[in-house]
């Protein structure tokens, strides 16, 4: 059993010590407005203000640089550690495993293509190079 | 019931907007708590739940004056508590469906979600007043026709909830305007009024009491949908 324990110690310091970034080859850091507006992307992202806080500010120009971590091979413990919510330096991030961000994407881009059609514009541009970004990871 | 309440909530609304000398916003009170140690606290939800909860307390309901505050974690909880628990209907509003004066897809997307599934932020939508500012520029080269009938509908309104872009800011509505506070202001600095058809925040919902959400479907306010049986 101990050699189970020792061989995840292994992959875990394996993967902190990659690169010189801790998490880099397995995980993507996106902006929030990479997965469309946040009427579209609220439930699997969250609100699109910092998430210590009921409400956002009464500037409709504010917008807050939330940024989105999209992970894999790897158990959230170890994201939140690399990349944790610090409300006093305003980082706050929010964690979406691969397989979860992808099946997202799929069916926002689904509303996308029907949204565009009618409005144009460029969020299909947008959802799909997202997707194309997390495709080419974690293969 | 729902007469009272709204009757109630709006005396509280125009108390707070008119006598606010005791409150200061909270962003500010944290840059100087020792000098707004006085002070009350509040910013946008705050004062709508101030509201909400007077409005049920004078109306006789103690437990909904002290559950909503239970949801002061975001303006989309506060409504979805209302429509679930005390039938409160929503209604979305958006000055220009198709082209936002901010060029945010913010406006148009949760039009287009409306539209398809009758829901914001998965609050579900009654009625839509919508395209009562259409963008006006160069940049727009098919413009909106303007729809005056439904924003004039909501003068009926004698109090609601509102929130925008799912809750970052929320407010409250009485007649066609909006009150907000700004949670970095004192004074005079506090408190808004503005008319809804000038609101800088787009689009959004209105929550409105059960009797108020009677007397729009009647007056003839546009539903998000048309039920196949009459409702």
């Amino acid at each position: 059993m101990w050699r189970r324990y020792i061989a995840l110690l292994l992959v875990l310091l394996g993967l902190l010590g990659c690169g010189g970034r801790p998490l880099a080859k397995n995980t993507l850091v996106f902006d929030y407005a990479a997965f469309g507006p946040s009427a579209l992307s609220y439930e699997v992202l969250g609100n699109e203000w910092w998430q210590w806080q009921p409400q956002g500010d009464g500037n409709p120009d504010t917008r807050y640089p939330i940024k989105v971590v999209v992970y894999w091979d790897v158990p959230l413990t170890i994201v939140k550690q690399s990349y944790p919510v610090v409300q006093e330096e305003q980082q706050d991030y929010r964690y979406l495993e691969r397989g979860k961000a992808l099946a997202f994407l799929e069916g926002a881009i689904r509303d996308a293509k029907d949204f565009q059609a009618a409005q144009g514009g460029d969020l299909l541009t947008l959802l799909q190079a997202t997707q194309q970004q997390i495709e080419a990871s974690g293969k | 019931m729902s007469d009272l309440f709204s009757k109630y909530a709006h005396q509280k609304m125009l108390d707070l907007y008119q006598h606010h000398e005791h409150e200061v916003g909270s962003e500010l009170y944290k840059e100087d708590p020792q000098r707004y140690a006085g002070y009350q606290r509040t910013n946008c939800i705050t004062y709508a739940l101030n509201c909400i909860s007077y409005g049920f307390t004078r109306a006789g309901d103690n437990r909904a004056a002290r559950e909503v505050w239970k949801n002061i974690v975001s303006g989309v909880n506060v409504i979805s508590y209302l429509a679930t628990e005390h039938n409160w209907e929503c209604i979305y509003i958006n000055p220009d469906t198709r082209n936002p004066e901010d060029g945010d897809q913010e406006h148009p997307f949760s039009w287009y979600l409306v539209k398809k599934y009758h829901n914001y932020y998965k609050l579900p939508v009654s009625f839509v007043a919508v395209d009562y500012r259409p963008t006006q520029g160069e940049g727009v080269t098919s413009p909106t026709p303007l729809n005056a009938k439904d924003i004039a509908l909501l003068n009926l309104i004698k109090f609601g909830f509102g929130i925008s872009r799912g809750g970052v800011h929320t407010w409250v509505f009485s007649a066609g305007s909006v009150y907000e506070v700004h949670w970095y202001g004192i004074g005079d600095d506090l408190y808004e009024k503005s008319p809804l058809v000038d609101f800088a925040w787009l689009s959004g919902v209105i929550a409105v009491p059960p009797e108020t959400a009677k007397q729009l479907r009647a007056a003839g306010l546009t539903r998000s949908f048309v039920p196949s049986s009459p409702v």
